[in-house]
């Protein structure tokens, strides 16, 4: 009986107000505890790789809980800046605004105003809310892949200590890379031909040198 | 006063969206299946080839992700939901309403159409001649009462439902059914070369070659 009260009050609850953070938090959370565990208990891979993978899938989902409450919360926050021109006068029709000018006072008017009093309060619930969706997907679309692709890299390389990339070594990479480029003068040649002498002189060469 | 943008804020079309698990998940999801591989795209790091790779892979995973959530997940665990509190949950609870509801597409007309205006709900119940599908009580709801009762409990455990079956479908079913999908869509779309072993006979091959060489 006791786990079928706590579903009747989740129930209850999220008949009421069903916050969009609920969904993505919750999916995040079993994102973060399930993938890791099924890339660990892959059996193809090698070890190393999998200890990457499964920690930098659970890194994703670590740092997407906390941007995705927070976006939401911020994000509700900003309600008032839509909310504060919003009057319980919005919510009454013309005959009763009419009437309250003309000064008249009954119980048909302040049920009227009791009514839009509580609009008014279900109104800016509402923006709120959907406020806190779109900061969600705001979340989804822009501040998670945003924030991962800054901390994930060097919060892995100092878990795994992995060795940090030199920039001299990169731009060396790059050098080597790089195609040739093609020669236009020649009056001198492009190589000496000493540097080869000490080469295996095995396999093919291109230009026939 | 209201203005436009409050007003487009607040309008049911969206509050209903944010009010629904699924359609929530689903939308988020897509602009996953957009922001993700974007990301990917414009990141300067990467090589050309290594980014379409990432990017196409990333999208095939999140549209995977959408299919099932949108062909298995919402039907089964929202009706499934549905049953469980009508038939289980709230069987001994008369008020929380599952006894005056047919199935769960009857209960949705009603949500939808008690955010609308009393004169509103008479005219589309006659238009549509709609009043066959709700029992004499929740017609008369319907067309009489000024703020309708919403059944907020009915509305929680569908709600509670589709937030199990999201849990379940995006975390567990969807990435082992995108695993078995994306890498032949990857070798259709000429991104993924057609076989790692075969890689390695053909390297194995030349190296061999150029040994003789």
């Amino acid at each position: 009986m006791g786990f079928q009260n706590f579903l009747r009050n989740v129930c209850s609850k999220l008949g009421e107000n069903n916050k969009p953070t609920y969904a993505v938090v919750a999916i995040a959370a079993v994102k973060g505890i399930c993938r890791p565990t099924f890339t660990m208990m892959d059996k193809t891979e090698k070890p190393e790789t999998k200890k990457y993978t499964a920690l930098r899938e659970g890194l994703t989902e670590l740092i997407a809980i906390p941007v995705y409450i927070g976006c939401g919360y911020l994000a509700g926050k900003c309600s008032p800046i839509f909310t504060k021109n919003v009057k319980k006068e919005d919510f009454l029709t013309n005959k009763v605004k009419q009437d309250i000018a003309n000064g008249v006072s009954n119980e048909k008017i302040t049920k009227a105003i009791s009514n839009a009093e509580k609009q008014l309060e279900k109104y800016k619930i509402r923006a709120t809310n959907n406020l806190r969706f779109i900061g969600v997907c705001a979340a989804a679309l822009v501040a998670i892949p945003a924030l991962c692709s800054i901390t994930i890299k060097p919060v892995m390389s100092k878990i795994l200590k992995m060795p940090k990339e030199n920039t001299e070594d990169n731009n060396l990479k790059q050098q080597v890379m790089q195609q040739p480029q093609q020669i236009t003068n020649y009056t001198k040649p492009a190589v000496k031909l000493k540097t080869y002498i000490t080469a295996p002189q095995t396999g093919m060469k291109v230009g026939g040198v | 006063m209201i203005g436009p943008i409050t007003s487009a804020l607040t309008s049911s079309g969206i509050t209903n969206l944010v009010q629904s698990t699924s359609s929530s998940v689903t939308t988020e999801t897509l602009l996953k299946a957009i922001g993700r591989p974007g990301f990917i795209l414009i990141d300067n790091d990467i090589s050309p080839d290594t980014k379409k790779y990432a990017a196409a892979k990333e999208f095939l995973y999140q549209a995977t992700c959408l299919l099932v959530y949108m062909a298995l997940v919402i039907p089964v665990f929202k009706k499934g939901a549905f049953k469980y509190g009508q038939k289980y949950l709230f069987k001994d609870m008369p008020e929380a309403g599952f006894s005056k509801f047919k199935d769960l597409k009857t209960y949705e007309l009603y949500r939808k159409l008690s955010d609308k205006s009393v004169e509103d709900r008479q005219h589309i119940l006659n238009i549509n001649k709609l009043q066959d599908r709700f029992s004499p009580d929740i017609r008369k709801e319907l067309t009489t009462a000024e703020d309708p009762d919403k059944f907020t409990k009915i509305k929680g455990c569908v709600e509670l439902g589709s937030l199990v079956g999201s849990v379940l479908g995006l975390a567990i079913l969807a990435p082992q059914v995108s695993h078995a999908f994306i890498h032949p869509a990857l070798r259709m779309l000429g991104l993924e070369k057609k076989d790692n072993k075969a890689n390695k006979v053909d390297n194995t091959k030349t190296q061999s070659l150029n040994k003789t060489a």
